[in-house]
């Protein structure tokens, strides 16, 4: 397929939250606000592309019994590294997201592109599916966060995740109005099940429109 | 040339259809309604009238909003408005939400609670009919969590805040042992002098209207029966275990925490409760236990909310294991109903021995504290 | 045999670069890492104890009291002012984390939780709000402190905790 399509299907079409649903427990932990879920998200790319990369780089040399555990052998060390990196420069974010950067690991997302693409594909097509699949997280993750933290607080903040005193924009709109219960797991299924529901919704639209038009 | 006759039963028609049943189910929460809007009036006088007004509001915020999701919903899915309405009786769910949530809900509260109990609790399920949960209590629940501390008991700008606890939480804080910090009498209790939520303070009025509504077969009287009785027991249990009126406290736990009030019209819903007249014992005796453990246990007055929504989880479960023909086999039905009732009695006599252990051992920290402080 | 072999020993140079990887990184991490703590620590107990100027770590007996984290004697123009206590106890849904501060004229100078999140949002947390912090703050020692209705489990925790922190303080400093 085209380059440009490999970089594309995983924003939309292929979405690893709202369409292949992979990664569900952190995208359902860490979207109780939009910070998180922008750190959240960066940290998964970065990832992604490294152990991407670095699977397609040996993808010839490593011998096919043992290709799993090699897979998580990199990405355990390097999700392992990113955690190191964003405890000394990243402090607030590595407090707020807390276990969950340690449970990459078994993000499936990852495991599963290393199994799916990486392994079977030249380094820059692992690259752009990469880029594409972290995007498609990271978007997915912030439009779960912007409703959960728009509902359950009644307002929207984003600091920044290198710095955290900074604030990129602070608005807050009804906050006696808030429904809590979506800042806690309750609400982050709720929100979750009416996206993909919604999601669902589009699809089929989708569909009768390309069966009417053939 | 083969001949097949198609043998299609005599049917067996219900006199009471489901629109019969739901409308008399409405009338009934009518008079209970009309009963809250009332009293007021006759015990306080001309303050009565603020909450009069206010708790209208609420029934017509409750019935409006449900009113606008129903109409929003067949309106995207390009239904017949009115069709829709008709068959999926949102004023049943609408009325027994605001009969749960006390006098001082903001109106937006109880619009938001409306909102999710007919979109979260029904629509998304299916529409009447095919909803696992009670669709009330999960708006209830959403609102409970969500905005805990504004379901007051009293008007906050009213001329007499009545900031005494609700019969239920004065009793949790004396850990269910009642004595000396709980002020009301049974009397005071059965005819609903007392704040607590709309619908579920005059409890006579509640068992007259279960018990016509049982006999016009609206719902099957079992599940309430199973229910109370469950609680009148386990009560009378923890009663004898801790020293304390064996004839009045387990009415006593009847009357407070509107267990009465669910079991009659929340766990009755027969779209979420099991088929079979086994499982429906099974289901109040496993309610009965529930609310029983919810308020000993861990202390909280609001058992018959979580309760009931559990046991909802499990009707499914419950609807399976009593499968086949339940009018034979009479023996080993009352098997099992011994047996649900002998678990639940354990449970509660080794519940109170726990709590009598506690309670001495407490005793015993004072003690120790006040001896140390003079040392 | 000789394809096990070849698989075990390419598992283990993987593992072995991997190793070796993450050591370096660990390297020039770890500095910065330790030297962010001391910093969060100083300004919670400087948050705490305004008028101390040094903080130093006390260790005796803390043993016997599985919940306290940590302890400080706070020093201020070569005085000593009081303690602080760093207590972690378990509430609702997991350890609440919080600072007390126990002067040495016999009140509560300060209360600070640092890690409430545990809690349930609106009924557990409220040991995080300020009416909480006011019951406490400039009490006597020893004073019994009132629960929060509703937050039954989550405030026992925290004064289950400050007794703890008393009973050390009445046996070690007072």
């Amino acid at each position: 397929m085209k380059k440009i399509d490999i970089l594309k299907k995983g924003l939309f079409v292929e979405n690893p939250i709202f369409i292949l649903l992979l990664g569900m427990c952190s995208s359902l932990a860490i979207t109780t606000n939009l910070t998180n879920a922008v750190g959240m998200g960066m940290a998964v790319t970065a990832v992604l592309i490294m152990s991407n990369m670095i699977i397609s780089l040996l993808r010839k040399i490593i011998p096919n019994e043992i290709r799993i555990p090699v897979f998580i052998v990199i990405i355990a060390t390097l999700v392992k590294c990113v955690q190191l990196l964003m405890n000394a420069y990243t402090p607030a974010l590595y407090n707020s997201l807390g276990v969950f950067i340690p449970l990459i690991v078994v993000n499936c997302i990852i495991l599963g592109r290393a199994e799916a693409f990486a392994s079977k594909n030249g380094i820059f097509d692992s690259l752009l599916d990469a880029i594409g699949m972290g995007l498609g997280y990271t978007f997915a993750v912030v439009v779960i966060s912007f409703f959960r933290e728009l509902i359950g607080t009644g307002g929207i903040s984003l600091l920044n995740p290198f710095d955290s005193s900074q604030v990129i924009f602070d608005l807050k709109l009804f906050e006696e109005y808030a429904v809590s219960l979506f800042t806690q797991p309750a609400g982050a299924f709720i929100t979750l099940g009416c996206i993909l529901g919604f999601v669902q919704w589009l699809k089929i639209r989708k569909s009768k429109k390309e069966g009417v038009s053939k | 040339m083969k001949i097949t006759l198609q043998r299609t039963s005599p049917n067996y028609r219900q006199k009471l259809s489901t629109t019969k049943i739901m409308n008399y189910l409405t009338i009934g929460l009518l008079v209970i309604v009309i009963y809250t809007l009332i009293s007021p009036i006759l015990t306080k006088g001309n303050q009565g009238q603020s909450y009069m007004i206010k708790a209208l509001l609420i029934y017509a915020v409750s019935i409006i909003t449900a009113l606008i999701t129903e109409t929003l919903w067949a309106k995207i899915h390009k239904k017949n408005i009115l069709q829709e309405i008709k068959n999926s009786f949102p004023l049943v769910t609408a009325i027994i939400l605001a009969l749960t949530l006390p006098i001082g809900t903001p109106l937006y509260v109880v619009s938001i609670g409306s909102f999710c109990a007919i979109f979260l609790g029904k629509l998304v399920y299916g529409g009447f009919g095919q909803n696992i949960f009670n669709p009330a209590l999960v708006g209830r629940v959403i609102v409970h969590l969500s905005f805990g501390a504004s379901l007051v008991p009293y008007l906050s700008n009213g001329v007499d805040v009545v900031s005494q606890a609700t019969p239920a939480t004065q009793l949790v804080s004396t850990s269910w042992l009642g004595g000396q910090a709980f002020q009301y009498s049974l009397l005071d209790l059965f005819l609903g002098n007392h704040g607590g939520t709309l619908g579920e303070t005059c409890i006579w009025i509640i068992l007259v209207l279960g018990i016509i509504l049982a006999c016009l077969k609206v719902f099957d009287a079992r599940i309430p029966v199973a229910y109370l009785g469950t609680v009148l027991i386990l009560a009378e249990v923890f009663a004898l275990m801790n020293g304390l009126d064996p004839l009045t406290y387990p009415l006593t736990h009847l009357c407070i925490g509107g267990v009465v009030f669910g079991a009659i019209f929340m766990a009755t819903d027969p779209v979420t409760s099991p088929t079979s007249p086994l499982g429906k014992i099974l289901y109040g005796i496993c309610l009965g236990f529930l609310t029983m453990i919810i308020r000993l246990k861990a202390n909280y007055p609001e058992g018959v909310l979580f309760s009931i929504l559990i046991m909802n989880m499990l009707t499914p479960l419950i609807d399976s294991l009593v499968l086949g023909r339940t009018n034979q086999n009479i023996v080993k039905q009352f098997t099992a109903i011994i047996i649900a009732l002998g678990l639940a009695i354990g449970c509660i006599f080794g519940i109170s021995l726990s709590m009598k252990d506690e309670a001495s051992s407490m005793s015993h920290m004072t003690h120790d504290y006040l001896l140390e402080d003079n040392g | 045999m000789a394809k096990i072999l070849k698989l075990t020993v390419f598992l283990a140079l993987i593992a072995g670069l991997s190793g070796a990887a993450l050591s370096a990184v660990y390297n020039v991490t770890d500095l910065i890492i330790q030297e962010a703590k001391l910093a969060s620590e100083k300004e919670n107990l400087i948050k705490i104890y305004d008028q101390g100027e040094e903080f130093s770590e006390v260790q005796t007996g803390l043993d016997d009291y599985d919940l306290i984290q940590g302890c400080y004697e706070v020093k201020s123009q070569g005085e000593i002012r009081g303690y602080v206590y760093k207590i972690s106890s378990n509430g609702y849904g997991g350890a609440i984390v919080y600072l007390i501060a126990l002067d040495k004229d016999g009140t509560y100078k300060g209360y600070e939780v640092i890690d409430c999140s545990t809690e349930t949002n609106g009924f557990g947390s409220q040991v995080g709000d300020e009416p909480f912090q006011k019951s406490i703050v400039g009490k006597n020692i020893g004073d019994s402190i009132d629960t929060i209705s509703g937050a039954t489990i989550s405030s026992t925790a925290v004064v289950k905790g400050i007794d703890q922190a008393v009973t050390h303080y009445n046996a070690h400093f007072k």
